[in-house]
């Protein structure tokens, strides 16, 4: 069970709050999504809960599988099952993604055969319709947008993590790609039953491809709104909550 | 690795990889095609490149030295210089383009760790008549504990139609480049060694050539 308790983050060397009081259970095998427009703080709570530097939790508590999270480095939350897909993933010259995910494997104790580690790569580059000299490439160098996005869903096929936090990613794929990406992602949770889900998003195309058991209206640092898809759809329709109280406030005037 | 100690002019006539460990003064005439140096450097010397053909060379050190590079008949030279010091150095790299229609690409990448105060000099000429040529820089050095470093990227243009670019960077490496390794798992020091090295070896290289690198860094990371 991943689980977030009363979370209040700063900005680091700043007082501005971005979470205030944000609260979030998720069980293992849910997938559960966050919406909201801009600015609400759902990329702060991804990297919140990875640890970014430029993040300071202040109050609260992230748990996940009863450990608590607050005191680990980023290396270690991510070692523990935690996998962000990021929104705009980096691009690191002179670093071979599969020297970084073979790195990464051997720092969970997995030194795989060297054979078997390319064999599996090149298996999930073909199912994510991906240049097979990707994995010898630097780390998203020259990748277009989608890209990019595909060679994080490689990283997360091979090191199996058990909670996925996707931070926006629809952002920069086109439909065939997103189809692509949510496949391949729903493959996964297919065959890793336990595996849970953040989904963190704007729109709600994504959830058409990635189910959510539960859908989170995010305003203002903190959840208002928890429902099933339908308040996605809704979302959809009508726009978020603090959104129209504004435009509606502005159509009285 | 071949020493050569001997003469202090060297001709490569014949195409192929070569590698080199110098110690003294040297020149370097490259006449044919298809030739690759692979330099190590020591003890602050100078090197004088005439570039005939179109090649790329390679250089390790963690010295100062001085490389002056003549590029004639239509050549192409991609220089790759790979600095690594914790002492106080400088590297200076001066390009002359001899003949119209010449290309150099230089790139330039140093670690400064410990007290090490590491300059980089690299001035490119183009003289007027020397049409369709292009000059291309691109430095950078990573700053490691107190660590210092400056840049100076000179361009030398006189002639209209020529192109000529310069980037440089000191300082750090980024912290969004750290953040991204340890997401995926990787401790702080591994994912800085991952970053260390591939900020250095800017080029797929050769293994024996490459282990000269591995040592140099080794030090580095121990440190």
């Amino acid at each position: 069970m991943f689980r977030i308790d009363k979370l209040n983050v700063k900005i680091k060397d700043t007082d501005k709050e971005i979470l205030k009081d944000f609260s979030l259970t998720i069980n293992n095998g849910e997938i559960h999504a966050i919406m909201g427009p801009n600015g609400v703080g759902k990329s702060t709570l991804s990297k919140a809960i990875m640890h970014h530097p430029d993040y300071v939790i202040e109050n609260g508590t992230i748990t996940y599988n009863g450990k608590t999270l607050n005191d680990l480095t980023t290396d270690e939350v991510a070692r523990s099952g935690i996998y962000l897909l990021m929104q705009d993933p980096t691009v690191i010259e002179g670093v071979a993604t599969s020297e970084a995910l073979r790195t990464a494997l051997k720092e969970r104790g997995n030194d795989v055969n060297l054979f078997s580690f390319i064999r599996d790569m090149k298996k999930e580059l073909e199912s994510l319709n991906l240049p097979k000299d990707v994995m010898n490439r630097s780390i998203n160098k020259g990748l277009s947008g989608g890209e990019k996005k595909k060679n994080e869903v490689l990283g997360l096929t091979v090191l199996k993590p058990s909670f996925i936090i996707l931070d926006e990613l629809d952002s920069g794929l086109d439909v065939d790609s997103l189809k692509i990406v949510a496949n391949n992602i729903n493959k996964y949770l297919e065959d890793n039953k336990d595996t849970s889900v953040l989904i963190i998003t704007h729109y709600s195309r994504i959830l058409d491809l990635i189910k959510p058991n539960y859908v989170h209206e995010m305003y203002d640092g903190k959840i208002i709104k928890t429902g099933d898809i339908s308040l996605a759809k809704e979302i959809e329709k009508k726009g978020f909550t603090g959104v129209n109280e504004v435009e509606m406030s502005d159509i009285h005037e | 690795m071949n020493n050569i100690l001997l003469d202090s002019t060297i001709n490569y006539t014949k195409e192929g990889i070569y590698k080199l460990i110098l110690d003294k003064d040297t020149t370097i005439n490259i006449k044919n095609y298809n030739i690759k140096i692979y330099l190590v450097t020591k003890n602050n010397i100078k090197i004088t490149l005439n570039v005939l053909n179109s090649t790329t060379i390679y250089n390790i050190t963690e010295d100062c030295v001085k490389v002056d590079i003549n590029i004639y008949n239509n050549a192409k030279l991609d220089f790759y210089e790979m600095t690594v010091t914790d002492r106080k150095i400088t590297n200076e790299v001066n390009i002359y383009h001899q003949n119209k229609e010449t290309i150099s690409n230089i790139t330039c990448h140093g670690i400064s760790y410990g007290n090490g105060d590491l300059k980089f000099i690299i001035n490119g000429y183009i003289k007027k008549g020397m049409i369709n040529s292009v000059c291309n820089q691109s430095s950078r050095i990573i700053n490691l504990d107190k660590g210092k470093s400056s840049i100076k990227p000179n361009l030398f243009i006189d002639e209209f139609d020529s192109t000529s670019n310069h980037s440089a960077y000191t300082g750090p490496f980024d912290d969004k480049l750290l953040f991204y390794l340890e997401t995926k798992g990787i401790s702080k020091r591994e994912a800085f060694n991952l970053l260390l090295k591939g900020f250095l070896k800017i080029e797929i290289l050769p293994k024996d050539y490459e282990k000269i690198l591995d040592d140099i860094l080794d030090k580095v990371v121990r440190r």
